[in-house]
C-alpha cells in the first residue's frame, strides 16, 4: 500500500499538534500570508469597527502610508483630536460596525443615494444619527450636522478615489435600522443620543446572505470609481457589550462574529483582490488563552494590539527586517502606547442590570 | 500705587495716552511691551516667550526683549512684585492679516457663504464648537497670555487683561483683505462673531487661572455687537489703536483701581 497522500508533505503549520499544540502561544508564526504586496507605499484606508481605530496609527508609528483624507485642521490641538473624531479613521465616519453602515456611507459620497435628513436634536443641541458621539457637546445646528457629513463625504469620495488599499473591520451583525427608509444607526436610538421609537427603529440581526451581497456590493461601487482598489477584511475580537437577539450576549456574540468570519472568507475566496488578515483569530483562538483581554474580558489590552499589529507588519517585511514579536514572558514594553478607543457600542453597558 | 503695565504692541496706545495725559494720571504706570514677529506661522510659534527667573519676568529668547525705561526692569528681567496691580495688553490672537496664519482664513462655519468668486483655497468647514476649541488652545500661544500664566504663580496682586481690540472699520474698505475676499460683506459678521468667541475663550481661560484676573469689557459693548472699532479710534493700521482708545482702557483700569470693593 502506498504511504503517500495529501497529507504526507504538507507543511508544520498544517497540523494542530506542531503548529499550535507544542508551541508557546506567542511564538506561533506565519498565521497570515498576505495575498498580495503591501508596501510602505501603498495608500491604505481604515475604517470599521472600534477595534480598527487601532490601524491606522499603527501604520503611520511604522512608516506607512495610511491615508487620512479627512485630517485634523492644523491649529487643533493634538490632545483635542480624538475627542472630535480625528485621527481614529481616515474619515469622520465614526465607528462602522456593520456592513451596511459602510455601503450607505459610500452610497451618499458617490451621489447614488441622497443623505437622510435624519438629525436628532437634544436639549437645545443637535446630533448625527449616523455618528452620535462625534462632536463632544453637540452641534449648534441641523445645518452643521448636515454641512459636516457633506464633508466627510467628500472626504470618503477621495478616500475611493485615491487608496490604494481598503481596510475595513467587521465588527457586529445586530443592528438598529429605520423602518420605512432602510437606513441603519450605529446604536440604537435613544441609548447614546436621540429618542427610541418603536414605531420608526427596527432591530435587525444581520445573516450571512445579506452580509455577503451588501459587501459585494460596496466593493463594486468601490471598484467602479477605482478599479485598482484592494480590499483587507478583519474580524473585530471585541465582543458584544449587549445583544438585543433572544440569545445569550455569549453566544449571540459567536454568532456575530463567526458569520462575519465568514463572509470575510468567503469574499477572499470568490474576488480578486480581496484578502483577511487573522486579527480575531489571535486574539481569541484557544491557544491565547484569552490573554489578550483587560479584565472586562473586552476590552483588548494594549499587549494584545501590539501582538496583533505585529504579525500584521511581520508578515509584509522581509525576513531580515522581522521585529521581534511580543516577549514569552508577557512583559509589557515600556513604548506600547494605550490607545483610547472611542466605542459607542460600550456605552450599551451602563443598561446593564446589577445583580442582585 | 505703582501699576505696570505689560504686553505686546497693543501697549503702544495705553502709552502715547499717558504720554499725552495732561493731569499726568499715569505717572505711576510704568509701560512695557514684548514684540514678537510679525508674519509668524503657527509652525514657527515658538514653545514659551516668558518665564519666571528669580521672580523675575524674563523672556525667553534674546530674540524677545522686554521694552522697558522702567527702573525695576534690568538684564535679569522685570521685578514685578514692586507693582500695586498689573494690566496686560492685550490678550488674544493676532490679527488676521493677508500675510498671517490665522484659522480664519483656513476654517469656515456651515452657515458662512463663501462668494463665488473667490480664489483663495476653501476654508475647510468645521463646527462651532470645534472653531471655538480652537480659539481657546490659541490663546496659550499668544505672549499676553503666556504673561498671564508665568504671573498667576508668582505674582500676588490683582491683574486686569485688556482684549485686543476689534479692528479698525476702515478695513471694511480693504478689497484685499483676505476676509473679504472669501466672504465679501459677510466678512463683517465673521470678525464680530470671532471676537465674541474670542472673548468668550479669553474668559474662560483666565477664569482657570484664578480670581486675581479680571477681563475688561471692551469700552463699548456695542463693538462687540458691531465687530469693529469706530474709525475715530484707529490709526493707519486698523490693528492698532490710537492714544484716545488707549485712554479709555487706562480710564477703566482707573476706575477699578478707585473702587474699594476692587484689590
Amino acid at each position: 500500500m502506498s504511504n503517500s497522500h495529501p497529507y504526507s508533505n504538507l507543511p508544520k503549520q498544517a497540523f494542530w499538534r506542531t503548529a499550535v499544540a507544542e508551541l508557546n502561544p506567542l511564538a506561533m508564526k506565519d498565521l497570515w500570508q498576505p495575498r498580495f504586496s503591501i508596501t510602505k507605499s501603498t495608500a491604505i484606508v481604515t475604517c470599521g469597527s472600534c477595534f480598527a481605530q487601532h490601524i491606522g496609527p499603527a501604520l503611520l508609528r511604522r512608516g506607512y502610508h495610511w491615508l487620512e483624507t479627512e485630517p485634523a485642521p492644523r491649529f487643533l490641538p493634538q490632545a483635542k483630536q480624538c475627542a472630535y473624531g480625528y485621527g481614529a479613521f481616515s474619515f469622520r465616519s465614526g465607528n462602522l460596525y456593520t456592513p451596511l453602515q459602510l455601503k450607505q456611507w459610500v452610497e451618499w459620497a458617490l451621489g447614488h443615494t441622497a443623505m437622510p435628513e435624519e438629525v436628532w436634536a437634544v436639549d437645545g443641541r443637535f446630533y448625527d444619527p449616523f455618528r452620535p458621539t462625534l462632536e463632544p457637546m453637540g452641534f449648534a445646528s441641523a445645518e452643521e450636522v448636515y454641512g459636516l457629513r457633506r464633508v466627510t463625504c467628500d472626504a470618503i469620495r477621495k478616500a475611493i478615489e485615491q487608496a490604494e488599499l481598503w481596510v475595513f473591520t467587521l465588527g457586529l451583525t445586530e443592528a438598529w435600522r429605520h423602518r420605512q427608509l432602510g437606513y441603519v444607526y450605529p446604536v440604537c436610538p435613544g441609548t447614546v443620543s436621540g429618542e427610541y421609537q418603536a414605531k420608526q427603529h427596527q432591530f435587525h440581526n444581520f445573516r450571512y446572505p445579506e452580509l455577503y451581497q451588501t459587501l459585494i456590493e460596496t466593493l463594486s461601487m468601490i471598484r467602479q470609481l477605482n478599479s485598482r482598489m484592494q480590499f483587507l477584511f478583519t474580524v473585530s475580537p471585541v465582543p458584544l457589550t449587549a445583544t438585543a437577539s433572544p440569545n445569550h450576549v455569549l453566544i449571540a456574540t459567536e454568532y456575530s462574529k463567526s458569520t462575519l468570519r465568514a463572509v470575510a472568507e468567503d469574499l477572499k475566496l470568490d474576488m480578486e483582490g480581496v484578502d483577511y488578515f487573522p486579527s480575531y483569530e489571535m486574539i481569541t483562538a484557544p491557544p491565547f488563552r484569552g490573554i489578550f483581554y483587560e479584565s472586562n474580558l473586552r476590552q483588548v489590552s494594549a499587549q494584545g494590539v501590539e501582538f496583533v499589529m505585529n504579525n500584521f507588519f511581520n508578515a509584509l517585511t522581509h525576513a531580515d527586517e522581522k521585529e521581534a514579536n511580543v516577549s514569552a514572558d508577557l512583559i509589557l514594553p515600556s513604548q506600547i502606547e494605550k490607545v483610547d478607543v472611542d466605542c459607542e457600542e460600550a456605552l450599551l453597558d451602563a443598561y446593564a442590570k446589577v445583580n442582585s | 500705587m505703582k501699576v505696570c503695565v505689560i504686553g505686546n504692541s497693543q501697549v503702544g496706545a495705553l502709552f502715547k495716552a499717558a504720554q499725552g495725559n495732561s493731569a499726568r494720571q499715569y505717572e505711576h504706570y510704568d509701560f512695557h511691551s514684548i514684540l514678537v514677529a510679525r508674519n509668524v506661522d503657527i509652525d514657527s510659534i515658538p514653545p514659551g516667550y516668558v518665564e519666571i527667573k528669580n521672580n523675575r519676568l524674563v523672556t525667553t529668547s534674546a530674540k524677545h526683549k522686554i521694552n522697558s525705561q522702567s527702573s525695576y526692569y534690568s538684564d535679569t528681567g522685570l521685578d514685578f512684585s514692586q507693582y500695586s496691580a498689573i494690566i496686560v495688553s492685550a490678550c488674544g490672537f493676532w490679527a488676521y492679516r493677508n500675510e498671517n496664519a490665522h484659522w480664519l482664513f483656513e476654517l469656515r462655519l456651515a452657515d458662512w457663504p463663501l462668494k463665488a468668486d473667490s480664489n483663495i483655497p476653501t476654508p475647510l468647514m468645521v463646527s462651532v464648537g470645534l472653531f471655538e476649541q480652537i480659539t481657546y488652545a490659541m490663546q496659550s500661544h499668544t505672549v499676553t497670555m503666556q504673561i498671564c500664566e508665568a504671573l498667576a504663580t508668582s505674582y500676588a496682586g490683582k491683574i486686569l487683561v485688556q482684549p485686543w481690540p476689534l479692528p479698525c472699520e476702515t478695513i471694511l474698505l480693504d478689497q484685499s483683505w483676505k476676509l473679504r475676499r472669501l466672504y465679501g460683506d459677510y466678512a463683517c459678521s465673521i470678525s464680530q462673531f470671532f471676537f465674541a468667541s474670542q472673548y468668550k475663550a479669553i474668559q474662560q481661560y483666565l477664569a482657570q487661572l484664578g480670581e486675581q484676573f479680571t477681563l475688561l469689557p471692551y469700552p463699548d459693548p456695542d463693538w462687540l455687537h458691531s465687530g469693529y472699532t469706530p474709525e475715530r479710534f484707529g490709526t493707519s493700521d486698523p490693528w492698532h489703536m490710537n492714544a484716545d482708545y488707549g485712554a479709555l482702557v487706562l480710564q477703566q483700569a482707573q476706575r477699578l483701581f478707585s473702587n474699594s470693593h476692587f484689590g
